[in-house]
């Protein structure tokens, strides 16, 4: 039978070192530290990590996406690389034929497009989550001064606008995007 | 896992106070991916008017010579990283940056970032006279991951589960204290820093190593729990290998083709493809009848029951339904249609193909969240006869 990780996944903002076996009273067999430094590991070396990790995931995106927009020829926008924390795809996508476990994405305009993210992801284990965006941010990959990117999230929705110097709707620009849980 | 002299690793998992759990230990493998996944490879805060890094932070190395070049001059600043660092172990790893996020920390001024294999070029822009402009900003770079892409290179496992032969204390402690009792008084009763306590350590872990190697032993005897003893099992089974396989995906191909070797029976084939299949598995689809008075659906034979001149390749069609297996499956929520289909077209198929009599027929088809209804089905009624045609 399958085993059931303990706590729950990193983006459920729970994330704590005693999910890890990390324990405040947690001490090495007897008080007898290692004794050879290849082959044992320690209790307090042990409960380092798993607050580390617990420390690392607190602060962790849950996603990082590098599109590009495709206004000229208006289409769903080219996601060149999504690193999701329940998966990779770094051979791309077209928005609108999203592979299954990342976000879709739509255009709604010039340098105006929005992401849909699904309700729940799973991880390695196959525990399922909510995913609960808190915040996005945005910027602009390109060679001229003064675009800028605002991200806007609500509910599963992040919508990413892009704009010149002026605040003017700007096309066929890259842009990567972080979402935190 | 007990931590500490007694418990030499491996580490063992067991639920006791003193260690990890199986469970902990999940946990740690599945956050762990999910945070190296989205990590950034470094974090810097610039200072663009004087070409300054103020702050860095790299995922691989932080070192000054880990760290990019700096050329800054009106508002325009290029980090150029080396195209390869050396982590911790000393593996060299190549550098590909794959996106990077850029916020300025100076009023009035806006920031942007382009980026290469290895370099990011950071535009400050004055926000009122719309002129280039110097600032500082924070820079996020992300690059192809690096180091552990799956649970399995944490040692996870979704069968993993707790030790118990270890779990009430160490074997190097059960040893220790049998070799108090075995020798006299006069011998030294501290548990520390004396001469008889490392003599009696030293015997404990030998001791325990052996007992190691028994249960080592046991462990190798199946494809199930075994470590070692896995190239072996590939051999003797004839598993596929794949050059991105872990001993994890080994056992997991091994297990079902050594269940099948007990013969092809309804409940070997279901267990085997469940362990084959894991959570893609559904369950089996069958076609059974005693009634053979009116020939069954899709049954046709040479001279006996003829079936449509389009299926026939000469010498009258051949098709039971009775002699086809269907195996209903579903794509994992968590998992990539490549290795599904790897899966599913490959493994599945090379585990079937070798181990069900050759009258037999099989194939799959996708199920969705409600096993009644059915996707597209290969290999079944009248797909592939049709295709022949």
């Amino acid at each position: 039978m399958a085993i059931v990780p303990a706590g729950l996944p990193v983006w459920s903002n729970t994330s704590s070192h005693t999910y890890y076996g990390g324990n405040t009273e947690k001490q090495d067999y007897l008080n007898q530290g290692p004794i050879d430094a290849l082959t044992d590991i320690a209790a307090n070396e042990w409960v380092r990590a798993a607050e580390d990790l617990a420390a690392t995931a607190r602060t962790a995106d849950f996603a990082v996406i590098q599109y590009t927009n495709n206004d000229g020829s208006p289409a769903a926008p080219t996601i060149n690389t999504a690193k999701l924390m329940t998966g990779e795809n770094l051979a791309g996508y077209a928005g609108d034929a999203a592979p299954a476990g990342f976000p879709s994405a739509a255009r709604n305009g010039t340098g105006d497009v929005t992401f849909t993210f699904a309700s729940t992801y799973t991880d390695a284990y196959g525990v399922t989550q909510a995913l609960t965006i808190r915040g996005a941010q945005a910027t602009v990959n390109t060679t001229t001064i003064g675009h800028d990117a605002t991200a806007s999230w609500s509910g599963q929705t992040v919508t990413v606008k892009v704009t010149n110097a002026a605040g003017t709707a700007v096309a066929d620009q890259d842009v990567t995007l972080e979402i935190k849980p | 896992m007990w931590f500490g002299g007694y418990a030499p690793l491996p580490m063992r998992l067991h639920n006791a106070e003193g260690g990890v759990s199986a469970e902990q230990h999940s946990r740690f493998c599945a956050d762990l991916l999910a945070v190296h996944r989205t990590g950034a490879f470094a974090d810097m805060t610039v200072t663009s008017s004087t070409a300054t890094i103020d702050r860095y932070v790299g995922a691989i190395s932080s070192a000054s010579t880990d760290r990019p070049t700096i050329a800054s001059a009106s508002g325009v600043t290029t980090l150029t990283w080396p195209t390869s660092q050396v982590d911790d172990y000393d593996r060299r790893i190549g550098i590909k940056i794959v996106a990077a996020t850029v916020t300025s920390n100076t009023a009035g001024v806006g920031a942007n970032c382009s980026f290469t294999t290895n370099q990011v070029v950071v535009r400050g822009m004055n926000k009122s006279t719309k002129a280039a402009a110097d600032c500082t900003f924070t820079l996020k770079v992300w690059a192809l991951i690096i180091g552990g892409t799956r649970i399995e290179d944490y040692g996870g496992d979704t069968l993993k589960e707790n030790h118990k032969k270890e779990a009430e204390g160490p074997g190097a402690w059960k040893w220790y204290q049998l070799s108090v009792e075995l020798q006299p008084n006069a011998y030294s009763q501290e548990i520390s820093g004396t001469i008889v306590h490392a003599r009696r350590m030293a015997f404990g872990r030998l001791l325990s190593f052996t007992a190691r190697m028994g249960e080592l032993r046991v462990a190798n005897s199946t494809p199930n729990r075994a470590s070692v003893k896995l190239p072996y099992y590939v051999e003797l089974l004839g598993a596929r290998q794949f050059a991105d396989d872990s001993d994890a995906d080994i056992r997991r191909r091994c297990r079902p083709l050594w269940k099948l070797a007990l013969g092809p029976t309804q409940d070997n084939i279901e267990r085997a493809l469940e362990d084959l299949l894991g959570d893609s598995f559904v369950g089996l689809i069958l076609s059974t009848t005693n009634e053979l008075a009116t020939t069954p659906a899709n049954h046709y034979w040479h001279y006996g029951t003829a079936g449509p001149t389009a299926w026939d390749l000469g010498g009258g069609t051949w098709s039971s339904g009775l002699a086809h297996i269907g195996v209903s499956v579903t794509q994992p929520a968590n998992g990539d249609t490549a290795s599904f289909l790897r899966l599913m077209d490959t493994e599945f198929f090379d585990m079937m193909d070798r181990d069900l009599p050759y009258w037999c027929t099989f194939g799959w088809s996708t199920t969705g969240s409600d096993p009644s209804v059915s996707g597209f089905q290969l290999d079944i009624d009248q797909l592939d006869f049709a295709g022949l045609g």
